[in-house]
């Protein structure tokens, strides 16, 4: 056979290691040391040959545990394949650029495909088959906790109260009453708002039924509430987020220093608006068609969306780094679906 | 003690029965990292490839590869490191600190109480995570065919990771380097190569000391900030206050950089094999240029750098660190108890940062 490697040839139980060459008889390989004495000859497939890894140098064990250790990879690999052992195909594929370049465009595509198509759906249907009232018992979403931090009475009186309850009942009759509870509260600091907690209840803030202007604005804002509760938006969000938490620490968690471990946190926070974006989109459109069902039009969600985008100043800040879409966008979408 | 410095060098000397023919003085070895950036990119993305299509299970191989890289491209005296270790034993660990991982995030959002729970199981494992994963690393860790291994006992860890930890936080911090000195002996300290155990002596003097000029360093540029605020509001007015802060950053790091620097040279000067010393020479400048430029590479590229800043990492570490062996050639093989990897996999989910 063709070649020998240069190496170092290490004894067996000690560090003991000395410059010697291996050559490789076909069948049999040998390490030589430089006087030509041979120290140690096995089958090519009694050693252990560690796998090709760039231009790490390979370590040959052979049975007697002595070691060789050489330099000299594409003579061992040629040995190796002249054996019916071709090199290891992630091997091949570490060690040429180009096809580090398409493992990079690779990657970075399958990772924006899975977090965009594919958590997403598996998130919903795992979100699905959990119990009803699996996230009732959540503290950190209760009214509890809420009318504690920021919250305050309602103002309402207990007339104009039922009047809406009436309205939504008489508008939506197909919602069973025990599907959703309709409370009311003082915004505060949270203004006119309207939102939904996993487990049905849907506060509406005084401040929102002032400023709204027709019982139709209402029924739409109630609508798209009502529909990240059917949806399971909060289970969804918790389970997309936990998964992304997972991949990135797949990703980034190789690396071992401090402030790289810093990056991990950033794709689940980066992601996690995107995702409540997402969730504000499917809620839209579950209102067009809970109000077109109920002879009203989607376009009264625009109404709504509208006033409140005047009440709050409008967008602020950066597209990617909002919970919500922008205003414009969601009222089109329902001028869209009105028509 | 006295000076065991000197002592590990000259009166501790294993008699030597073989290889008498070759002088005893010390010389300086070869040590040498020889991976490149670009290199190392191929492996780095081809791991992270194979990691995102296999759904993780491959990131047990990517490890192995990685710290291969590593571990291959040092070598002392002409010899390479390798990293050994069975990828399917590093999967399991991981299998099962992932779904406790799982569990904690999920009981996070749901339950709260009982991810608390979890938390308070896993803490008082803490010390016993930092031996075993000492112990699998080390135990895979090999040199011309001889293994290391970590024969620290878990009482000894118990009494630095919590006996320590408390006396530190009840000191306000005063015992901290006292603390960190005794932590760095106790990882150091019960190393083995072969059956040939390490010796740490580091002073705790010596780590009061980095730390009192750590202080300073503290003072100094508290002082500079307030001269740089003051004349920075009248200047530069709102974005000064951006200044003051991008400066805050910068002195931290550069404080921090002294210490890791300085504790580092001394606890390497102050370990020594019978027959080898080690020397390091880190400098607090190149150690902060490091880290600057590592920074603007990662930023500047979102992070496609990350395979060159471990390479110059590994590089800078290894050009810093002199070995001066009188005779690396007789060692012998040790006894070796099996380690599994779940401590290794545990302590890294939980961010455990043994950092030696």
């Amino acid at each position: 056979m063709i070649g020998e490697a240069k190496g170092k040839y290490v004894t067996a139980g000690s560090s003991r290691a000395v410059d010697a060459r291996m050559v490789f008889s076909g069948k049999e390989l040998s390490v030589v040391d430089e006087s030509g004495e041979k120290l140690v000859t096995a089958p090519l497939a009694e050693v252990k040959i560690s796998s090709r890894l760039g231009s790490v140098p390979r370590i040959l064990s052979f049975p007697d545990q002595s070691g060789f250790e050489t330099r000299e990879n594409d003579i061992v690999d040629e040995w190796l394949r002249s054996t019916g052992k071709p090199r290891s195909l992630v091997s091949l594929l570490e060690g040429k650029l180009r096809y580090a370049l398409v493992g990079a465009v690779l990657t970075v595509l399958l990772a924006w495909g899975f977090v965009s198509y594919g958590i997403p759906p598996l998130a919903k249907v795992v979100a699905h088959q959990l119990p009803d009232d699996f996230l009732d018992s959540t503290s950190e979403f209760s009214l509890e906790v809420l009318d504690r931090l920021v919250l305050e009475p309602s103002e309402l009186t207990e007339d104009r109260k039922n009047e809406i309850g009436q309205l939504v009942g008489r508008s939506f009759p197909q919602l069973s009453a025990s599907s959703y509870q309709l409370v009311f509260r003082r915004g505060a600091d949270l203004g006119a708002n309207a939102f939904a907690l996993p487990d049905g209840v849907i506060v509406f803030t005084d401040e929102l039924i002032e400023l709204l202007e027709s019982d139709a604005e209402m029924l739409a804002v109630f609508a798209h509430e009502y529909g990240h509760v059917v949806e399971r938006h909060s289970l969804r969000q918790i389970l997309q987020d936990s998964a992304i938490t997972v991949l990135s620490f797949l990703i980034i968690g190789e690396a071992t220093d401090t402030l790289q471990e810093s990056l991990n946190a950033l794709p689940a926070v980066f992601m996690h608006d995107a995702y409540s974006r997402e969730f504000e989109l499917e809620a839209d459109d579950y209102a067009f068609q809970m109000l077109s069902e109920a002879g009203l039009s989607p376009d009264s969600l625009g109404d709504a969306l509208r006033r409140l985008s005047e009440e709050h100043g409008g967008d602020e800040g950066l597209k990617y780094f909002s919970s919500h879409p922008p205003f414009e966008d969601r009222i089109r979408r329902a001028a869209e679906a009105s028509r | 003690m006295e000076n065991p410095e000197k002592e590990g060098l000259v009166s501790r000397f294993p008699k030597r029965k073989f290889f008498s023919e070759k002088s005893n003085r010390p010389t300086v070895r070869n040590l040498l990292f020889t991976g490149t950036g670009s290199e190392f990119f191929g492996i780095w993305i081809i791991n992270l490839l194979l990691t995102v299509c296999t759904f993780g299970i491959y990131s047990a191989w990517a490890k192995v590869r990685t710290i291969n890289y590593f571990y291959g491209n040092t070598s002392l005296d002409g010899s390479s490191f390798s990293f050994v270790a069975n990828p399917v034993a590093i999967l399991k660990g991981r299998i099962i600190a992932f779904a406790l991982f799982g569990l904690y995030t999920y009981f996070q959002a749901v339950e709260p109480v009982v991810s608390l729970l979890i938390m308070l199981a896993v803490f008082p494992l803490i010390p016993l995570l930092v031996v075993r994963s000492m112990r699998f690393r080390m135990q895979n860790t090999e040199y011309r065919g001889l293994k290391f291994n970590f024969i620290g006992r878990v009482g000894h860890a118990y009494s630095i990771f919590f006996g320590g930890v408390i006396l530190t936080y009840i000191s306000f911090g005063i015992l901290f380097p006292w603390w960190d000195c005794q932590k760095k002996q106790y990882l150091l300290g019960n190393l083995k190569y072969g059956s040939t155990r390490f010796e740490s002596f580091p002073r705790t003097g010596a780590f009061y000391r980095c730390a009192g000029i750590c202080i300073l360093m503290g003072f100094g540029m508290t002082f500079l900030m307030i001269l740089l605020a003051m004349a920075a509001k009248p200047l530069l007015g709102e974005s000064g206050f951006i200044a003051v802060i991008l400066f805050l950053y910068l002195s931290m790091g550069i404080m921090w950089a002294y210490w890791h620097v300085c504790t580092t040279n001394h606890v390497m000067e102050s370990t020594n094999l019978p027959g080898v010393s080690f020397g390091s020479r880190m400098t607090t400048s190149g150690f902060v240029a490091l880290w600057v430029v590592n920074i603007i590479l990662l930023v500047f590229t979102l992070g496609l750098a990350t395979p060159w800043v471990m390479v110059r990492n590994a590089r800078y570490r290894v050009n810093c660190t002199t070995v001066l062996a009188e005779d690396l050639d007789s060692f012998i093989e040790g006894q070796i108890e099996r380690t599994s990897a779940l401590g290794e996999e545990l302590g890294e989910t939980i961010d455990l940062d043994i950092g030696i």
